[in-house]
């Protein structure tokens, strides 16, 4: 007997098996290609006739009102992976597309990711490039309308604020010109010089405080159109890279997949049916 | 009324706390005395129940306590009555699949086998792993002084390091070191395996491996998981029947890890000082917090949430977990489990937050299985995790033992996953494809290891025969 604490030659063990495997390979050869073959070309074969499916990911922005979000980032995930989100924009899409219930099936399975506390990326599937890059706006669209009812009353209060000063302004506007006026008729009217200037004194005082009400009040519409400005209030958008890619049908990849396996599966039969045959005779 | 600290509502729920924590507890130490190897093999997992029993009944006793992680107060309750029944069910499983009957099989024939019908040769397999390894363990090392700051020496985190100063080969430690510990736990083994002595090279490594980890700011937890892993083996050789007069005295041996492990615990404890007294300074007021809150609540406090959602408030959604679990994670590169428990206890932007920065908390198993099955299925879930988890450790000794060397290479990484699956509830690693790509690995290297073992048996047994069989099988198909 050999001495048991010996050393293993790794080529010798490496080797053994290896050779081995091959064997079972070699007596089975016809069988292991054929069957692999077969299978991939199954595989080929049937993934083909699957309809087209592309997919398209998109980096949503968030809508804002104000420099503030319309809805935070997980309430708006939350909202766009509602069913009743989903239904609506299923019916979007499907009205569009002539309601045909497969493709609503297909556009339903979309899915919003947070990337960062305003951007999300928006992953949807459709029969085509173009339907799928429709459903991309549609869901968009279906989003922009769900979050108008918050943005309203928010732009409302804006505009009305806006008008007061447009109004208020207006009204300065006014006075200015009525003081501009009353400056012009003035010596005509008067002969005595102190009064007359006193009147210009008053007059003066009155346009400088005019002006003051009057570029406080430019100045806050100035900052209240900035505040409802596009760099400020906007509604969620997407961002210009849209990658559309083709998911189904990818023979190709599936029957390598199927190869890979049909491969593993007669190499196990290969070497587990040698030993039998061996143990028979 | 006043009610006293020791009247019958408040006595109750601590005395079935203390008789459900005490039972698994004696079962535990019973296994570590009568078999110390398989307490050894499972240290990973028995550490781990142990820890968060503790915990667990500290907040169930002492609730409610604050929870630092969890921003709320946790606790009081009956939460250690399902976790030491998931870990009652745990233990039943191993000491199946493990019974004395199971592993007398093993005594057969399977001592020096390989040595027998191999004849030694050139390359030595020990020799060839070890100058492998050796060399990898000083490019380690020679990055580490190459690639900037010394962790230990400048404060920085371990994961700071990682993320900005780790070489491609640190990457590579992070991503497989418990896998390569055991690698070398199964070399310095085998040579005992064959009837000779432990090869000491091999701890030699796993040792400059440690102090690798010690250097660039690793704690616990590393050096918890490395070392657990590298102490596999030798629990598989405790395991072994032993015949005849050979026989080795299982306290002996982990006389012999005394000092190692005594070195390690050294290891540690300056590790831990090294880290809330250097690195995190600034925390040094906050020290007795900090510890009660790692020590005592952050092993207990995922499933005491869980615990209270399923079994108190019946709030579970499994079509929920599954999607989240598989389908939809958060990040679907690392553990979904915690990321899903996660998002259940803490408001989802603190959540998301958290994991964004890369944090996880403790827990995971046996939490996900009731999240996705409820009260009672959830059992059903923990015991067939439990099988999957000791006949796959069984499969693991049963290779050790028999000097199934590839196919123990090939297992690893499966071994790791079903550890973590047990310790950290981490499922989704299952259904990646390069899981499935290893399990089939491992399944073809199993089956040709196997199968050219026997055929060896036939051909020593009969080689004449055994030829003629080989030569003539493709004409009987």
């Amino acid at each position: 007997m050999n001495d048991t604490s010996a050393s293993i030659s790794s080529v010798d063990y490496v080797g053994g098996m290896l050779g081995y495997l091959g064997q079972s390979v070699r007596a089975r050869l016809r069988l292991i290609v054929l069957g692999t073959l077969i299978a991939m070309l199954v595989v080929f074969v049937v993934d083909r006739t699957r309809p087209a499916v592309y997919s398209a990911e998109a980096t949503m922005q968030l809508g804002r009102v104000d420099g503030a979000d319309v809805m935070p980032m997980q309430s708006t995930v939350l909202h766009m992976n509602s069913a009743p989100f989903r239904r609506r924009v299923a019916e979007a899409i499907g009205s569009a597309g002539g309601g045909d219930k497969a493709e609503e099936r297909l556009f339903d399975n979309f899915t919003v990711r947070p990337q960062t506390s305003d951007l999300a990326s928006l992953t949807v599937n459709g029969p085509s490039e173009q339907r799928t890059t429709e459903a991309l706006q549609a869901i968009l669209r279906t989003l922009n309308a769900d979050q108008e009812k918050l943005r309203l009353p928010v732009l409302e209060e804006l505009n009305t604020q806006m008008a007061l000063i447009d109004a208020n302004v207006a009204s300065l506007m006014k006075v200015r010109e009525t003081l501009a006026s009353m400056d012009a008729v003035a010596p005509s009217s008067s002969t005595d010089p102190a009064s007359l200037a006193l009147r210009r004194v008053w007059l003066l005082d009155l346009v400088s405080r005019n002006e003051d009400r009057l570029a406080v009040a430019t100045s806050e519409r100035r900052a209240l159109a900035t505040r409802i400005g596009p760099s400020k209030t906007y509604p969620a958008t997407l961002g210009d890279d849209v990658t559309i890619r083709q998911v189904s049908p990818r023979p190709f990849r599936y029957a390598a997949f199927a190869g890979a396996i049909a491969l593993l599966a007669l190499l196990l039969y290969a070497m587990m049916s040698k030993p039998r045959r061996a143990r028979m005779r | 009324m006043l009610v006293s600290w020791w009247s019958f509502e408040t006595l109750l729920p601590a005395l079935l706390d203390i008789v459900a924590i005490g039972f698994i507890l004696a079962i535990m130490m019973r296994i570590a005395v009568s078999r110390p190897g398989l307490a050894v093999m499972v240290f990973l997992v028995f550490f781990s129940f142990v820890w968060r029993l503790i915990s667990v009944f500290y907040i169930d006793a002492f609730g409610p306590v604050f929870s630092e992680e969890l921003e709320r107060y946790v606790g009081p309750g009956l939460a250690v009555l399902p976790l030491a029944a998931s870990q009652g069910l745990f233990i039943a499983a191993l000491l199946v699949s493990f019974r004395p009957q199971r592993l007398q099989a093993l005594a057969t024939g399977s001592r020096g086998w390989l040595a027998g019908v191999l004849p030694p040769g050139r390359f030595d397999l020990s020799n060839v792993a070890f100058w492998v390894v050796l060399v990898y363990v000083l490019a380690l090392w020679i990055e580490l002084r190459l690639s900037g700051p010394i962790p230990l020496l400048a404060g920085i985190e371990r994961f700071d390091y990682t993320r900005q100063y780790g070489g491609p080969l640190h990457q590579r430690l992070v991503e497989w070191g418990p896998m390569l510990a055991f690698q070398l736990g199964l070399f310095m083994t085998l040579p005992v395996l064959r009837g000779g002595r432990f090869d000491l090279r091999f701890a030699a490594l796993f040792g400059a491996l440690l102090i690798y980890l010690f250097v660039v700011g690793h704690r616990f937890s590393s050096f918890y998981s490395y070392s657990s892993f590298f102490i596999i083996p030798v629990g598989a050789m405790l395991l072994r029947p032993q015949k005849g007069v050979e026989q080795r005295n299982p306290v002996r041996i982990l006389c012999y890890f005394g000092l190692p492990a005594a070195g390690l615990v050294v290891l540690i404890a300056a590790a831990l000082i090294h880290s809330y007294t250097v690195v995190r300074g600034s925390e040094i007021d906050l020290v007795r917090f900090k510890l009660t809150q790692r020590i005592l609540v952050q092993q207990g406090e995922m499933w005491w949430a869980s615990y209270e959602r399923v079994f108190i408030n019946g709030d579970w959604n499994g079509a929920l977990a599954m999607f989240k679990l598989f389908v939809d994670p958060f990040n679907p590169a690392t553990n979904s489990t915690m990321q899903f428990l996660m998002g259940q206890a803490l408001p989802l932007d603190r959540a998301h937050a958290l994991l964004t920065q890369g944090q996880t908390y403790t827990g995971g198993w046996p939490e996900v299985l009731f999240e996705i099955a409820g009260p009672v299925g959830g059992f059903f879930l923990v015991a067939a995790s439990a099988i999957l988890f000791s006949e796959f450790m069984f499969l693991l000794t049963r290779c050790i033992i028999e000097e199934r060397y590839a196919t123990c290479f090939f297992l690893t990484p499966i071994l790791y996953a079903v550890a973590i699956c047990v310790v950290s509830g981490m499922v989704n690693s299952f259904v990646q494809l390069t899981f499935m790509v290893k399990l089939a690995l491992a399944v073809l290297v199993y089956v040709m290891e196997d199968r050219w073992r026997a055929s060896r048996v036939a051909s020593t047994a009969n080689p004449t025969d055994a030829a003629v069989v080989f030569e003539r099988a493709p004409q009987h198909e």
